[in-house]
């Protein structure tokens, strides 16, 4: 049974890990936590109109020399869910979660943002298995918060979400090929909408590229 | 350099029936219907020298030099209508893409996949900062082998790893709606995977020397394994 504080726990940090999508899945099915606010300090629970954000900073998600972007990218939404940040983020919010994508531990190779795809709640939401009887929904959008990478001690982004897999298995498909039409359905409609890095927010994440490349984002070791 | 031409003939029946085209007087042409999209296959006995048994599905027909490269066609909607109506014959369009750089635009492709598994061949365990291990060598050797199978009509192989260390090979052509993807778990064990249009999609796992990979590889990505 869904209630506020039990769902709130499915996301504690815990309980994150690559299996968190299927475990929704199991424990809350149906998306039934998307009518609470799961995030800490989050601003609520997300809108169907909302629009949301995802970056890429890994030259193995995206070519820097062509811009393409591989399907493979959207493999953390049938793990432990697809990162994302709101269009209600401040720009210290988004400065916070795009750092937090740069950070990288000492002696690595500088990240850039290669790659901003915008896309709206309700394209996700709408999105169903129609191999399943009743054409249930694929995926689940939460506004789930997670712990800081670099300044740990500091309370999460409350604009960060979550875009979850739900891991429903039509009759004669296995799991792998279920993950892969999960990452081909994200493929699709997330890289259709892609933003101009340089004129987002008045170039804050370009500002935030030269910050990288001079090495403001390294990891501490613990 | 791009041109269209057309051909017409009478074709079947059914879905799944077959009928041979005319299309040129050095060759003949097999006509599948499948769901309505049609399929074609281009026998190597072809004057033509095409590089082997094609399947027109997603891609572009290429043609350099008095070589054919693949063609991909669908029938148009008045003869999906009139088949599935129930007419014994059809006549079909089929309309024909030549691009004249596809071969050269293929070459350069496939070298900087190969140029991007290389560099990712030197990573080594927690390359993402987040845990991920370093890349199988033999899987990326897999690969980098594999993409010599690619050919002009295939789109432009995207090379890239995963954070269990396997290597990846994506075609994707956003124009005619195609998406596959070869994952290599080793030298031989892969993961296929194709996507096309409307129709749902297909996967194997498996060795890839199998006959059922190569089944796989021929009918879905149209490669063929020497």
């Amino acid at each position: 049974m869904a209630d506020c504080e039990s769902c709130k726990g499915a996301f504690a940090p815990e309980r994150v890990n690559d299996k968190l999508a299927r475990n929704l899945e199991s424990f809350f099915p149906n998306c039934a936590c998307e009518q609470f606010s799961v995030g800490t300090g989050s601003p609520g629970r997300i809108y169907d109109d909302e629009v949301l954000y995802r970056a890429f900073v890994d030259p193995t998600d995206v070519d820097p020399q062509t811009s393409d972007v591989s399907h493979s990218a959207f493999r953390w939404a049938h793990s432990n869910g697809l990162s994302v940040f709101r269009e209600c983020a401040s720009d210290d919010d988004v400065k916070t979660i795009v750092s937090e994508l740069l950070a990288a531990k000492p002696g690595k190779p500088a990240k850039t943002v290669l790659a901003l795809f915008r896309v709206r709640c309700r394209q996700i939401r709408s999105l169903t298995e129609n191999r399943i009887e009743g054409a249930p929904r694929m995926f689940c959008v939460y506004d789930q918060t997670v712990l800081r990478m670099v300044d740990m001690g500091l309370p999460p982004v409350p604009t960060h979400a979550g875009i979850f897999f739900r891991h429903l298995l039509p009759s004669g498909v296995v799991r792998k090929h279920l993950q892969k039409d999960c990452e081909t359905v994200l493929y699709k409609v997330i890289s259709a909408d892609r933003v101009d890095v340089a004129a987002f927010r008045g170039g804050l994440i370009v500002s935030l590229n030269e910050q990288s490349r001079a090495g403001a984002f390294v990891l501490q070791q613990h | 350099v791009t041109e269209t031409t057309s051909i017409e003939s009478t074709i079947p029946q059914k879905p799944g029936g077959t009928a041979l085209l005319p299309l040129l007087a050095t060759g003949h042409y097999d006509v599948t219907f499948a769901e309505w999209d049609v399929t074609l296959r281009v026998p190597m006995s072809t004057a033509l020298n095409a590089a082997s048994s094609l399947r027109a599905c997603s891609f572009l027909p290429t043609v350099k030099d008095a070589r054919l490269f693949c063609t991909a066609a669908k029938p148009d909607t008045t003869t999906n209508q009139l088949i599935s109506s129930g007419a014994q014959t059809a006549s079909v369009n089929l309309s024909f893409l030549f691009d004249l750089e596809a071969p050269s635009k293929q070459s350069s492709a496939t070298e900087h996949a190969i140029a991007r598994f290389k560099t990712f061949a030197t990573y080594g365990d927690d390359w993402d900062d987040r845990g991920a291990r370093a890349p199988n060598q033999e899987a990326i050797d897999g690969a980098m082998q594999f993409l010599s199978n690619l050919q002009p009509w295939h789109p432009a192989p995207f090379a890239t790893i995963d954070r269990e260390g396997n290597a990846i090979i994506e075609l994707n052509d956003a124009s005619t709606n195609y998406f596959s993807s070869i994952v290599f778990n080793s030298a031989t064990h892969v993961e296929l995977y194709a996507h096309r249009g409307d129709r749902p999609s297909a996967f194997f796992e498996g060795d890839v020397r199998s006959n059922d990979a190569r089944h796989f590889l021929s009918v879905e990505m149209q490669i063929s394994l020497p």
